[in-house]
This record gives C-alpha cells, structure tokens and sequence, in this order.
C-alpha cells in the first residue's frame, strides 16, 4: 500500500515522540532516590513519574515538557546567558 | 504612615508546610525593617481573616503562599481566598506575590486591570523540588532551598526598599546562579537532576503591571 506524505510526517512525529518519551524516561530512571518533586499540590516520586509518562497521563506530559524544555535551552546555552528574562 | 506586609501561610500539606517555614526568612526581613507583618499562619489563612485583615490594614504588600490555579489562590485547606470575577478587587493600590501555581495567568491580570500596583507569580505550576528524608526538617533540605531561597527573594528585595522589577530581576538572577551550581560538581546528584524543574519556575516566573512600584 502506498504511504502519503502526510502519513508519512504522521509517523516520523509519532516515532519522535517515542523517542523523546524514552529519553526523558531514562533521564528519570537515571535520577537520584534522594529527589522528590512536588508539581503544582501534589508530590511524585521517581517510580509514580515514570509511571505517569508510561501510562500518557496528564503529569506525564506535564514531566516530558518540562525536561525538553530544558533541554532544549540547555543545548542552546540559555543557562550561561546573563539575563533570560 | 507605618508600611504593612500581609502574608498567607497555610500548612495543611508537605508543600505549604515547607513554605511556611521558609517563609520565615521574608518575614524576619520585614520586621529588621520595622515594617508591620500581618502573618497569616496555619488555620488563620482563612477568607475571612485574610479579608477583614485586608480592609483593616490595607498592607501595601501581600504575599500569598498556597495552591491554586489561572482564577484562584487558596489558603489553609485550600478555602479560595482570591478568585477571577469575585474579589480581586481587595487587592487594589498593593504589590502582590503570589507563590501558587499559574496565577500569574489569569488572576495576576485581572488584578492590574483592578489597580493593583504590581503583580509577580508564576504561569504555570510552581514545582518544588524536595529530599524524601527531610520532610520533617524542610529547613535543612538542600534540594528545597535552591528552590524556595530564590522565590523569597521578591519580597525581601520589596521589603529592602527595591522596586518590584528589582525584586523580580533578583529572584530570576538567583535561580540562574543555583542552576549553574546544580550543573557543577560541587551539587549533590539530587541537586543536579532537580535542575529542570527549577529552570521551568524560572521560565513562568512573571512580572506584571508597574515594575517601579515600591513599598
């Protein structure tokens, strides 16, 4: 079957985002046992994070944006600039 | 006329617990500086203290430290104390920090448009970053203090005298330094991998309305 060019985008998308959801969970796993987070009111250990990005829920997207955020800036070196703001 | 400086510190859960201790640190600053605290703690920040303790005393600084969302900031038990449409309006002609989740969205515009003097929070969740083991200590946990330190920093740069832009450039400059140091070797694997979170309150951290105004 042919595949069209939007199906196509579709699927390299849909393949990046397993990437990036892999990425961040290895970032997590790799992380401490001595760190909590507490994200808005509630608080998350490293395994209910990694739960959450497994699972897709809300928490879990709010994680995976928040690490390519950083990064994003980090490799665009926005940490060492004087001033981000 | 005598400054005043309202503050809400509930404490119902792990984080309003932890600052409400670190909230300490704000309001010794203000009485180093002879300014009247009006201190809100535990159970009395409640809507109607906070209310009656704003009519009576008109501080000229509020700083809510609780939860909320775009239109609400909460106190003890999460009782809304502020809410979009309803009573922004008691927060006219004062310097508002709001430390609570997303309020800089909503909430902190619609208290310019209601002549707040000047409005900093954040637009979206605040995180905390934490050490589980020192949960019943929260002032001796260095993971937290990178975090709330830098937050402290707006109203005690206020109550130092400086202009609200001064306070927010001071807050944002302090949690570019401890990222820096989160990055070095000198930072605890818990500090370093806490590093995004912290940089995510920095990019939501917001200033709104009159950047000059001072106490």
């Amino acid at each position: 079957m042919k595949t069209t060019k939007k199906e196509s985008t579709q699927s390299i998308d849909k393949e990046t985002q397993e990437d990036i959801r892999k990425l961040v969970m290895a970032r997590i796993k790799a992380a401490s046992d001595d760190l909590a987070i507490s994200i808005g009111s509630k608080e998350y250990t490293k395994e209910e994070m990694l739960k959450s990005i497994e699972t897709g829920s809300e928490l879990g997207q709010e994680i995976i944006e928040i690490q390519m955020e950083y990064l994003k800036d980090i490799a665009q070196g926005a940490i060492y600039l004087r001033n981000n703001d | 006329m005598t400054k005043a400086f309202l503050i809400t510190r509930p404490n119902h859960d792990l984080i309003t617990t932890y600052l409400f201790y670190w909230s300490k640190f704000v309001i010794g600053e203000a009485e180093k500086k002879g300014i009247k605290v009006l201190d809100l703690p535990k159970k009395k920040a409640n809507k109607k203290t906070f209310i009656s303790y704003i009519k009576k005393h008109q501080p000229n600084l509020v700083f809510f430290n609780g939860h909320g969302d775009e239109a609400t900031i909460t106190g003890y038990d999460n009782e809304i104390l502020i809410r979009v449409g309803k009573n922004e309006k008691v927060l006219a002609e004062k310097i508002v920090y709001a430390r609570s989740c997303n309020a800089a969205d909503k909430l902190g515009p619609a208290c310019i448009s209601h002549k707040s003097l000047a409005f900093v929070g954040y637009k979206r969740k605040f995180t905390l970053g934490y050490t589980p083991a020192k949960i019943t200590t929260p002032l001796k946990d260095k993971v937290a203090k990178l975090f709330i330190e830098p937050s402290n920093l707006v109203p005690i740069s206020l109550l130092k005298g400086n202009t609200v832009k001064g306070g927010y450039r001071k807050s944002q400059e302090a949690m570019l330094r401890n990222l820096r140091f989160m990055l070095s070797t000198k930072a605890l694997e818990s500090q370093r991998d806490a590093a995004p979170y912290l940089w995510a309150n920095k990019k939501c951290q917001t200033l709104l309305g009159d950047g000059k105004a001072q106490l």
